[in-house]
């Protein structure tokens, strides 16, 4: 063997040990403006990251939900209907084993927006949640205005739903479950109605909370 | 002496191949039954037939299969608004219709819970299903 090649071996060696220590870190989704601003006269060019816009709608109880319940807590948000016989089921059946998971840390958060509102008025709400067998507050139901929904699930989750009379259940919309940082930005969106996908989600979940 | 061994044996024969032809029909209608299951039923009863909390019941080990067949038929097709009673617990969550399904699918999906969770081991024939869908009431 030749000393080329031997050094050839370290070097990969090296950079593959380099890439194991490295902590594993979550990408930060969605699209990214470059801000310029004057600072103490300097120019300074900031990243600005896509963020989740405040948002106020009610939830199961009839209360108030803003961004404010989930301040300093990872989140995850879904958009679902409660009378949805399609993937619905198999989304609360997947969210089920997060709730039963984490109903007990509080800095975790589920936020389920239902693009149904007309139907699914907060005492619907709160029945579902209950057949659910939901008691921990960590999970949210909430119901609003069904285009400040649609547009916070199109624009800022980044997920579709739009209506249409041929499905069953007169809407379309994603199996997304978005998870969202402490900062309001996306770090992953993965299909709810995936056992599998939902295990990477709960990896990743932990990746998020030691960064809290 | 010879014609009756005969006679017998061929009597055998065709009993023989009744009999595996109504366990093959069987096992195709199981079978057939299961897919339909997993399609049309098992996102909200669970592929194993356990459903979901106090929100879909369940079929596995449901008391509600044996005096409700002709209902659950009609369910299948036509959906089910009113509040069933399942193992001592209601279940109110309306269960959607799914018109498209026809009575062989009906009987098919039947046969493998039927099969699976009931205590039947036998086809639910799809004369009988006709019957019971024509016979729904509204």
């Amino acid at each position: 063997m030749n000393k080329t090649t031997l050094l050839y071996i370290y070097a990969v060696a090296f950079f593959l040990s380099a890439c194991d220590s490295q902590p594993q870190k979550l990408p930060i989704l969605g699209n990214r403006e470059a801000v310029t601003k004057t600072v103490n006269g300097k120019e300074v060019t900031d990243t600005l990251y896509h963020q989740i816009p405040d948002f106020e709608f009610i939830n199961q109880d009839s209360v108030k939900v803003t961004q404010k319940d989930f301040a300093g807590k990872i989140y995850i948000a879904d958009f679902f209907f409660t009378t949805c016989p399609t993937i619905c089921p198999k989304m609360k059946t997947q969210m089920l084993r997060i709730y039963e998971k984490y109903k007990n840390n509080p800095k975790v958060g589920i936020l389920s927006h239902s693009i149904d509102p007309r139907h699914d008025t907060p005492a619907v709400l709160r029945e579902f949640m209950n057949n659910l067998g939901i008691k921990s507050k960590m999970w949210q139901m909430v119901t609003g205005d069904k285009a400040k929904i649609y547009e916070i699930g199109q624009k800022s989750y980044m997920v579709s739903a739009t209506d249409d009379p041929t499905q069953p259940g007169g809407i379309v919309h994603s199996g997304a479950f978005i998870l969202v940082d402490k900062n309001r930005h996306i770090r992953g969106i993965y299909d709810g109605t995936e056992p599998a996908k939902v295990d990477r989600l709960m990896i990743d979940m932990e990746i998020l909370l030691n960064e809290l | 002496m010879k014609i009756t061994y005969c006679l017998l044996l061929t009597a055998y024969c065709f009993l023989l191949a009744a009999c595996s032809e109504k366990d093959i029909k069987l096992k195709q209608y199981y079978i057939d039954g299961q897919a339909l299951y997993k399609l049309h039923c098992a996102n909200c009863h669970q592929e194993n037939g356990q459903g979901l909390a106090g929100l879909y019941p369940p079929i596995a080990g449901s008391d509600f299969l044996e005096k409700n067949k002709e209902l659950i038929l009609c369910s299948m097709r036509n959906g089910l608004q009113d509040t069933i009673v399942v193992n001592g617990k209601s279940f109110h969550q309306a269960m959607p219709a799914n018109t498209q399904l026809q009575a062989l699918d009906v009987a098919e999906i039947a046969t493998y819970i039927y099969n699976e969770w009931g205590n039947e081991k036998e086809i639910t024939e799809v004369k009988y299903v006709q019957k019971v869908l024509e016979n729904c009431k509204k």
